[in-house]
């Protein structure tokens, strides 16, 4: 970022270095083990990237995952959604300074945060998916009531939180107007997710084409034109209400039936993944070469596609905006940096082997015991 | 397979406009189809499939087939409800294709990257510099090639 | 000789009282702050143990720095504030640091800590610092108009230029906030010392997520230690200048054990109410960008507090 006084000038772009060869090791792994790897990719969307590789493997393999079993990862997507926007508004919120809102959201995002504890056995990484369904399955007349009061209080709260947010005058100086992607720009650099809805431009893989259970629970889309800070905020905020009332509507309408389907031999195929994480469209890239192993697996995650128009966002902008419009598109760096650590000397993949890492934990333990 | 009759004129609009050019086509299932076209044709499909057909690019995957590379773009039509997905591939002989980030500024990002892992070259790039790699690594790194591993433990 | 004696003891009384003073208010602010936020907040001792382990920590001076003014703008910032504190006035104990005009030294000295944090900042060879640096100086020129309209409010209400007089007259005649005029320049003098301690909506100058911490940014150690000490006690004495001048000020009732401790009572919640409302007023606020917090003070609040002023020329 080039600034003259607060003003900035020029922006450009660079992504850091803390790659991890994820696409690599995919392809080094079965496609049975890839799962848990992709869940890895990022903690907050720790849901949309194993579904997005299950539904690519499942196309390529020609299999269709059993009802139950899309009405599962339609829930887990949801809840996933909720918590992973109340965490972005809450940061968002204290990149413009505002911390007691953000603890606010934060305390929102709590109880959903046990609700995965309840329902999956972790609060994030959920372990949900494997090619061909689901490996856990949601008890849920023994979790229902203990579900829905939840999401009553959270959409209770997240309701209230909105009518503060669009009331505050000092909130509504930093948003509107800040931070501009217009329509063009927005086709332009092929943004997605709600950066691109906050510009007036209707796209949502949920609706645009409808995976797991959303053609039978529905979605309604968010769309505000006016590009700006506030609309994608507006967006978010909104979508969280839309998806307890779909999380709402998931738990009612879940039929029965096994929670995976039979897997056939893996052929030679290919096939595309598509989900709607919270951030945008993620797309993943599977080709089958007969083996268990994946030829090729690629993952492009939304932020991937949403930094490059920061640029038009930020230019002619100050300091002082620079946080909250980077802030805006939600962007999830772990997603974005996701290749190879390399040792630029002996060109070795640098890491710590599994057994020196728990060496390490073991080290530190023992010296934070002794020191108490 | 058929695609679904949203999707169906799309490709048949690009089929008319580059029917001799297209080598294969093929219709995976009625939201996915993949069409292999010359490389020296990309820029000439992407522009049609971007600028008059209002494809949105999802991302270009790029695969080490062994004697070369296969690239493949994956437009998105939302409300079709279709990827298109166009490819074509380059010898490890010559690796190059032009880049279409001239025309559609949201592949800069995934064609850089492409240049990094794989060595290959997209021409007239604006911006070729190197986007997750080190600028110290030496410039034949391309860590997603198939014989990278090798390369490296000959080293 | 035993006048002398009296001030010395006075000055590290004060010393004492004072910065002590300024890390319990600090507390306070974090535990209001926390309670509101859903948080659970620090404990009581948390502010002292900050001090003391910034004091044991390493002192890194940068290498580009300006050395000289980057090791002296902390202690500029303590010895101001420190002074304020030795100025004001309590009722019942007579100022030996009081002077006529004392008032305007007080604004002088008020404004010091500001330019300190410009020095340190400029100094420290740091880009964050100096963005921080040229933010606290517009801040400085923008709420330093209001405060002043607001503090010469209650000069014109009570005819003189020391704090004492100030205080004398509140003790006869009710506290000036009490009338329209003292009201109007209470709140803008609120306003703006809400910018002299960089709360939300008007902490820019070291706003955290924009420019790390502004002038602070490479400070460390002791220096760092000193500064967070000087803003404490700053909050502190704010927080006394508002008692004195608009809550009727600090009196220490000696006449019998039961006024002494009502008197101390009284003092107490005059001094706390100030400390509320920065509090409440920093946690129900995001924060303003630079040339928004210009506009608003130079327009609206300059306005406000001029309105007072002109009401106490009217005699309400």
């Amino acid at each position: 970022m080039f600034v003259e006084g607060e003003r900035i000038v020029d922006v450009k772009i660079r992504i850091g270095y803390n790659h991890r060869g994820i696409e690599y090791l995919s392809q080094r792994r079965t496609i049975h083990q890839i799962p848990m790897l992709v869940e890895r990719i990022c903690g907050i969307c720790s849901h949309t990237h194993p579904l997005c590789y299950c539904q690519a493997v499942e196309e390529a393999m020609g299999v269709e995952p059993p009802d139950r079993a899309r009405y599962i990862r339609t829930i887990i997507a949801e809840l996933e959604r909720i918590h992973s926007h109340l965490l972005w508004a809450g940061v968002a919120l204290h990149l413009i300074g505002y911390d007691s809102l953000f603890m606010y959201f934060w305390r929102y995002r709590e109880p959903i945060c046990m609700l995965f504890e309840l329902l999956t056995g972790n609060r994030q990484s959920y372990a949900v998916n494997c090619v061909g369904g689901v490996r856990r399955d949601i008890d849920v007349p023994r979790h229902r009531d203990r579900v829905m009061r939840t999401l009553k209080e959270v959409g209770d709260g997240v309701r209230r939180l909105e009518g503060m947010l669009l009331e505050d005058p000092l909130v509504k100086a930093r948003l509107v107007g800040v931070g501009v992607l217009t329509r063009d720009d927005a086709r332009r650099y092929c943004v997605v997710g709600p950066t691109a809805r906050g510009s007036g431009i209707p796209i949502d893989v949920r609706v645009c084409e409808p995976y797991a259970a959303y053609a039978e629970v529905g979605v309604d889309i968010k769309v505000f034109s006016e590009g700006d800070v506030m609309a994608k905020t507006l967006v978010r905020v909104q979508e969280v209400v839309e998806s307890i009332e779909i999380v709402e509507r998931a738990l009612d309408a879940m039929p029965g039936g096994p929670l995976r389907a039979e897997l056939p031999e893996p052929p030679v195929s290919e096939g595309i993944g598509k989900t709607e994480a919270p951030r945008g469209e993620n797309i993943h890239y599977v080709r089958l070469n007969g083996t268990v192993v994946p030829e090729r697996h690629k993952v492009r995650a939304p932020t991937y596609a949403n930094i490059p128009s920061l640029v038009p966002q930020l230019l002619g902008e100050t300091i002082a905006d620079a946080p909250i419009v980077i802030g805006s598109i939600d962007p999830c760096l772990s997603c974005t940096d996701r290749l190879s650590v390399v040792d630029a000397e002996t060109g070795k993949p640098l890491g710590i082997t599994y057994e020196k890492l728990v060496h390490m934990s073991r080290k530190k333990s023992r010296r934070v015991l002794r020191s108490a | 397979m058929s695609l679904s009759p949203k999707a169906q004129p799309i490709l048949d609009k690009l089929v008319e406009r580059f029917g001799e050019k297209i080598l294969w086509k093929q219709v995976r299932s009625e939201r996915r189809a993949y069409v292999a076209i010359p490389r020296e044709a990309i820029v000439e499909c992407a522009n049609y499939v971007f600028n008059e057909l209002r494809g949105r690019l999802s991302t270009i995957s790029a695969v080490d087939v062994g004697g070369g590379f296969e690239l493949l773009y994956h437009f998105t039509f939302d409300e079709a409800n279709l990827v298109l997905t166009l490819r074509c591939t380059a010898p490890k002989t010559d690796p190059a294709v032009d880049s279409i980030t001239p025309l559609i500024p949201g592949a800069e990002f995934i064609e850089r990257e492409i240049m990094d892992l794989f060595g290959l070259v997209f021409r007239n790039h604006p911006n070729p510099e190197r986007l997750i790699l080190a600028e110290s690594l030496p410039p034949d790194f391309h860590p997603l090639r198939k014989d990278w591993g090798e390369k490296i433990s000959r080293k | 000789m035993l006048n002398q004696a009296f001030m010395l003891v006075y000055f590290f009384a004060v010393l004492f009282f004072a910065t002590n003073a300024g890390l319990f208010f600090s507390w306070i602010d974090r535990k209001l702050t926390a309670r509101l936020q859903w948080r659970v907040g620090p404990p009581l001792y948390q502010p002292w143990a900050d001090f003391l382990k910034l004091l044991h920590k390493e002192q890194i001076i940068p290498v580009g720095a300006y050395g000289a003014a980057f090791v002296l703008a902390p202690f500029i910032s303590f010895a101001s504030v420190l002074l304020v504190a030795l100025i004001l006035p309590v009722g019942g104990i007579p100022p030996p640091f009081g002077f006529v005009g004392d008032l305007i030294v007080v604004l002088y000295l008020l404004a010091i800590p500001g330019i300190a944090a410009m020095i340190g900042g400029s100094a420290s060879a740091n880009p964050y610092g100096s963005v921080g640096a040229s933010r606290e100086m517009v801040l400085l020129l923008s709420y330093e108009l209001p405060l002043i309209a607001a503090l010469f409010t209650a000069v014109v209400k009570t005819g003189s230029l020391q704090l004492a007089e100030i205080l004398n007259y509140q003790l006869q005649n009710g506290a000036l906030a009490l009338s329209a005029s003292g009201f109007v320049a209470l709140c803008a003098s609120l306003l703006a010392i809400q910018a002299k301690l960089s709360f939300a909506p008007f902490d820019i100058p070291d706003a955290k997520t924009e420019i790390v911490a502004g002038p602070y940014t490479e400070y460390s150690g002791p220096l760092l230690a000193l500064f967070k000490l000087a803003h404490a006690t700053l909050l502190f004495v704010c927080s006394w200048l508002v008692a004195t001048v608009f809550l009727g000020g600090l009196v220490v009732d000696f006449s019998s054990a039961f006024s002494l401790v009502q008197s101390l009572a009284v003092d107490a919640a005059k001094l706390l109410a100030p400390l509320l409302f920065f509090s409440v007023f920093k946690a129900i606020n995001p924060r303003a960008k630079i040339d928004q917090a210009l506009k608003w003070f130079w327009l609206y609040l300059t306005a406000f507090a001029l309105i007072g002023l002109a009401l106490a020329f009217v005699r309400w």
